[in-house]
């Protein structure tokens, strides 16, 4: 490792003896290769071990490391020290209450994520002898990109309306229901729009689209949440014109 | 509908809640632009509506129609005011036009034609739209 040293200004917060979040600085020696998260793992492992944080893979896929980084939710393990002119401040994922230090509460995200019943659902289960559920090339493409999500949370911390309401269900969780409805396989399209064409699902969202710019993964969940604002829409319109059989 | 509001620490547990800064929105030009469509969507309902009157307006004749033209030109304030609500109509069809690309993404052939190019087409379409009518309404 060369001797250029960065100072990280982190968050710290424990909540058995602070009432609020502190700041605390530190001096880490980096080179080209160091990202964020091998400079709080050198934290944690040469100056201060009472540092917390989440991480896991270190390669972009599990994603647990994700933190506010100089005010911007970053993948911690894919945001490189050479890539900022001056000091850093790392801080919990915005948005999300903080458990201590750098830990974010995600039940919120938890909960609603099962709401959207994030699993192939399908029209009339097959038994095993029929064979499997087939599906063309085409067919995956129309929703491959929005099941490349791994829940990292980073488009919530992005999103000014989820800042602002609790309720929203959110980037993540609308782009998965999303990936779901337009599976081919899929049958539960009626039964998860109850939630996503409802009051707190895409009709919160106002297209700021930062939540698509902070994806680490190109999902594009704003592309998923003005679909379905489409969908449903056209769903209600068919609704209204065939009473009975109109959900697709 | 949330069963539970997660931002209330579970018993046992003292999470902090961060405030949402008041002026959340002056941190980041998308949230500014945000706020500003949020604010100036009354221009657009308020141009609609005075469309909306000049085609009522055509359809109950041609007295009716001068005198919503006249309306039109003859009074400075709403000169003003129209030529207000159309600049951000325009500002506003781009949202619109943004918001289309990624609600039905255009395929040419297998080129998929990005955002930024389906909304300066979109825009020059209207401008060129735009153009047509105002050579033909103004005499050719
Ligand atoms: S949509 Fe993108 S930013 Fe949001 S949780 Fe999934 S991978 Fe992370
Ligand atoms: S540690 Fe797994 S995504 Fe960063």
């Amino acid at each position: 490792m060369s001797d250029k040293m960065k100072k990280l200004t982190v968050t710290r917060y424990n909540p058995e003896t602070d009432s609020a979040p502190r700041t605390q600085t530190y001096e880490v020696p980096y080179d080209d290769d160091t990202v964020v998260l091998d400079a709080l793992n050198h934290i944690k492992d040469q100056q201060d071990g009472t540092l917390t944080y989440r991480w896991s893979c270190r390669m972009g896929v599990c994603g647990s490391c994700g933190m506010n980084v100089n005010g911007v939710p970053k993948l911690t393990c894919a945001t490189f020290l050479r890539d900022f002119e001056g000091d850093i401040t790392v801080e919990p994922l915005a948005n999300f209450p903080i458990m201590r230090d750098l830990v974010v509460n995600m039940s919120d995200f938890m909960e609603k994520l099962k709401r959207v019943k994030p699993w192939l659902i399908p029209k009339e289960e097959k038994s095993i002898d029929e064979g499997e559920y087939l599906q063309t090339p085409r067919q995956l493409e129309a929703y491959r990109q929005f099941s490349m999500c791994i829940n990292c949370m980073l488009c919530y911390a992005a999103c000014p309306v989820y800042g602002k309401h609790q309720d929203f269900l959110g980037p993540a969780a609308i782009a998965l229901g999303h990936r779901y409805n337009e599976d081919s396989r899929d049958g539960a399209r009626a039964e998860r729009n109850k939630i996503i064409g409802s009051g707190e699902g895409v009709w919160e969202c106002t297209f700021v689209g930062e939540c698509s710019e902070v994806c680490p993964k190109h999902v594009d969940p704003a592309a998923a949440i003005q679909r379905e604002k489409l969908a449903n829409v056209l769903d209600k319109i068919k609704s209204f014109i065939l009473p009975r059989g109109s959900s697709r | 509908m949330s069963a539970k509001d997660y931002r209330v620490p579970e018993p046992g547990y003292k999470d902090y809640i961060k405030p949402y800064p008041e002026l959340w929105w002056t941190k980041k030009r998308p949230y500014l632009l945000f706020m500003v469509r949020e604010f100036t969507a009354l221009f657009v309902l308020l141009f609609a509506m005075r469309l909306l009157q000049g085609l009522i307006a055509i359809s109950k004749g041609e007295a009716a129609w001068n005198a919503w033209l006249a309306g039109a030109t003859n009074s400075v304030a709403l000169a003003i005011g129209s030529l207000f609500a159309l600049f951000f109509v325009l500002f506003h069809s781009i949202t619109w036009f943004q918001a289309g690309a990624v609600v039905s993404p255009m395929r040419i052939g297998k080129f998929e034609v990005p955002p930024s190019m389906f909304v300066l087409g979109n825009m020059g379409l209207v401008v060129a739209v735009a153009a047509v009518i105002g050579y033909f309404s103004l005499g050719g």
